[in-house]
């Protein structure tokens, strides 16, 4: 349909040919390094339609209220084409808007695929939510746009879909609208399929809610009442119900690592086999010295711990934040923090840490830095005594192995 | 063929009296003048008559076939309808809006693009054709909701308020377009409360009144008096009302 449907002054073909050489050229021309985590990359495209979207529903909006007060709606109801001639503008924005969101993660795929990062087909699973989502999007600009002034509807559609979105993060619309966006790399995890699954049921139900009233026709206005309320009920059934599975929408996966004997061995995920693991041990081994300097045992195997994951009781805590555990190069303070994790005391759950412990790893990693040369974000005090500071990292050094936490205090 | 209505009714949500109630019409070949006074009830009848409003009882029938239950691609072909508010999307260009008008009623290319570009040629608007339809005068918006009733040479047209907003010379231009035998259906309804539209284009006349119908019958017998003389359409319409209403 070309009367109403066209982004900007752009037909439906000239903005699919942009978005595709837009988005090739994009993630072939990035730097590699952020997509080590093919599986957050993923992630995080589909997480891109809480931005798409509004921009979806502000251009069915303003496509939709270009047609008020014209004959349109009339004619296309004694139409041949009733469904298609009016759903038509909706559904091609929709398709660009699928298409775009496709092609960005084929490009990431396939540029994950040359750089030999896994790509677990599991992560697909968010895609069709994403692809329900945006539907729920147009949708909600076709109802605006039907019901606002042509200037106020694209804005207004827009608002409302990524308030949907900011409602959603505080548990007052369907969890569906958020599509994705996770902080961590999603090493080690995967998406529940039930929790996704009834992510979709929410959307459905989004979408059954508005798309009544999106319709040309304004025969049995009972029947989009009764849909509407029963969607509605639907909804607020299913937050009763399954709210709490898809609060925690991801699983631990399987996972493999990849261990090198250096001078000590390391072992991380095979997501980015790029990382140089000789010479990230040595610089460990380095980094270590003024702690093996004050007689202190440092494990000789690290471990990236990952969601859902155990590290071995002797294993040192490989923590890699960022770049450094998506790219090949691992910062010396990510280093810092994992020398100054040397167990991972998996009977005491992060969140059950006293706060002593927290502090005090910073401290020890603080320590560490300066005796490194290098800047530190946590030191003693100003004229802390040196001896009484080593006497402390060498009693608390010794308690974060044996995992003995309780007997933690600060100096 | 012969359009046959049966005790048609529509209310509006919130009215107390119906808009139409006809106990039985009945619409043949040739052209049909539907006049009455400004909510009398032409535009509801036409858009019953066009399936656009759903009646709350009484039937339509084509040819003696209910229309509700003729499929929906046979009625867009066979009914033609120019409404009286006529806009489309003022960023849309002629002859695309009425290409795509020409896929909705079931048309596709190339059939839809050489029937657009005859009847924009018809229609003296050749050469507007790659126009925004906001680049057109009112005059011009009006032949192009012409074309888009012709589309598909439909059987039935019916026509609301089509010279409404015109200036006299715009007028005559469409009454003669309308007039044209190269469009003829073999019924047409032309609503309209100018009756020297009216005069110069129907043979027959339906008056309606509060919804009802006040009069039926060919344009001679609505213009002769009951002494028998002859008056004007305008004359008569006023007569006629005065008459249905004491």
């Amino acid at each position: 349909m070309r009367v109403a449907g066209r982004v900007g002054g752009l037909s439906f073909g000239w903005v699919v040919v942009i978005l595709q050489v837009g988005t090739w050229f994009a993630i072939s021309t990035a730097e590699p390094g952020w997509l080590g985590s093919w599986r957050q990359a993923i992630d995080n495209a589909v997480g891109t339609v809480s931005i798409t979207g509004p921009l979806l529903a502000g251009l069915v909006a303003g496509s939709y209220a270009s047609l008020r007060g014209t004959s349109l709606a009339d004619l296309v109801q004694v139409s041949a084409r009733p469904w298609r001639g009016w759903f038509g503008p909706a559904l091609r924005l929709w398709a660009a808007s699928v298409i775009g969101l496709v092609t960005l993660l084929a490009a990431l795929t396939v540029r994950a695929q040359l750089l030999e990062v896994p790509t677990p087909p599991r992560q697909f699973l968010v895609v069709p939510l994403g692809l329900l989502v945006l539907g729920v999007h147009a949708l909600v600009g076709l109802v605006l746009g039907l019901r606002a002034s042509p200037r106020v509807a694209p804005v207004l559609a827009a608002g409302t879909s990524f308030g949907l979105f900011l409602l959603a993060n505080s548990h007052l619309a369907p969890p569906s609208f958020i599509t994705g966006g996770v902080t961590g790399s999603m090493y080690g995890e995967q998406y529940r399929l039930g929790s996704v699954l009834v992510l979709c049921v929410f959307a459905v139900a989004s979408g059954a809610v508005l798309a009544p009233w999106a319709g040309c026709s304004k025969a049995f206005p009972w029947v989009r009442w009764m849909v509407t309320a029963a969607s509605v009920a639907v909804i607020i059934g299913l937050a009763q119900k399954a709210w709490p599975d898809v609060e925690s929408r991801l699983e631990a996966g399987p996972i493999s690592f990849r261990c090198e004997q250096g001078t000590v061995e390391i072992c991380v995920v095979r997501e980015r086999p790029s990382k140089d693991l000789h010479e990230l041990a040595a610089r460990l081994e380095t980094l270590a010295a003024p702690l093996r300097g004050l007689g202190l045992a440092v494990p000789t195997r690290w471990k990236y711990l990952l969601v859902g994951h155990r590290v071995d009781p002797g294993w040192g805590v490989l923590i890699l934040e960022g770049r450094g555990a998506r790219g090949g190069r691992v910062d010396d303070a990510d280093l810092l923090r994992s020398l100054a994790r040397p167990a991972s005391c998996p009977e005491v759950p992060a969140e059950d840490e006293p706060p002593s412990v927290y502090v005090s790893r910073a401290l020890v990693a603080g320590w560490l830095a300066q005796q490194n040369g290098m800047r530190a974000m946590v030191t003693f005090r100003p004229g802390y005594p040196a001896k009484k500071a080593e006497a402390w990292i060498r009693t608390t050094y010794d308690q974060l192995r044996r995992c003995d936490l309780d007997a933690i205090r600060r100096p | 063929m012969t359009v046959t209505i049966r005790r048609l009714r529509h209310t509006y949500a919130g009215a107390t009296a119906p808009a139409v109630d006809i106990a039985e019409l009945r619409l043949s070949d040739g052209v049909t003048g539907l006049v009455g006074v400004n909510g009398a009830g032409k535009s509801t009848l036409l858009r019953i008559l066009a399936r656009i409003l759903p009646q709350d009882a009484g039937v339509v029938e084509l040819d003696g076939t209910n229309v509700a239950l003729l499929p929906r691609r046979e009625l867009a072909v066979r009914i033609g309808f120019m409404p009286q508010e006529f806009a489309l999307p003022y960023g849309a260009r002629v002859l695309d809006s009425l290409r795509y008008l020409a896929w909705l009623k079931g048309l596709v290319d190339p059939t839809a693009t050489e029937r657009s570009r005859e009847l924009l040629g018809l229609l003296g608007l050749a050469e507007r054709g790659g126009d925004k339809v906001a680049a057109l005068s009112g005059g011009m918006v009006r032949r192009l909701a012409l074309a888009q009733a012709l589309l598909t040479r439909p059987d039935v047209l019916l026509l609301d308020e089509p010279t409404t907003g015109l200036d006299p010379e715009q007028r005559v231009v469409v009454r003669e377009l309308l007039a044209d035998d190269r469009f003829g259906a073999r019924i047409a309804v032309v609503s309209s409360h100018v009756m020297e539209d009216v005069e110069s284009l129907a043979d027959r006349v339906v008056l309606l009144d509060g919804g009802e119908v006040g009069f039926a019958g060919p344009l001679t017998d609505f213009c002769r008096a009951d002494d028998g003389t002859v008056q004007d359409a305008e004359t008569a319409f006023v007569r006629r009302l005065v008459g249905a209403r004491t």
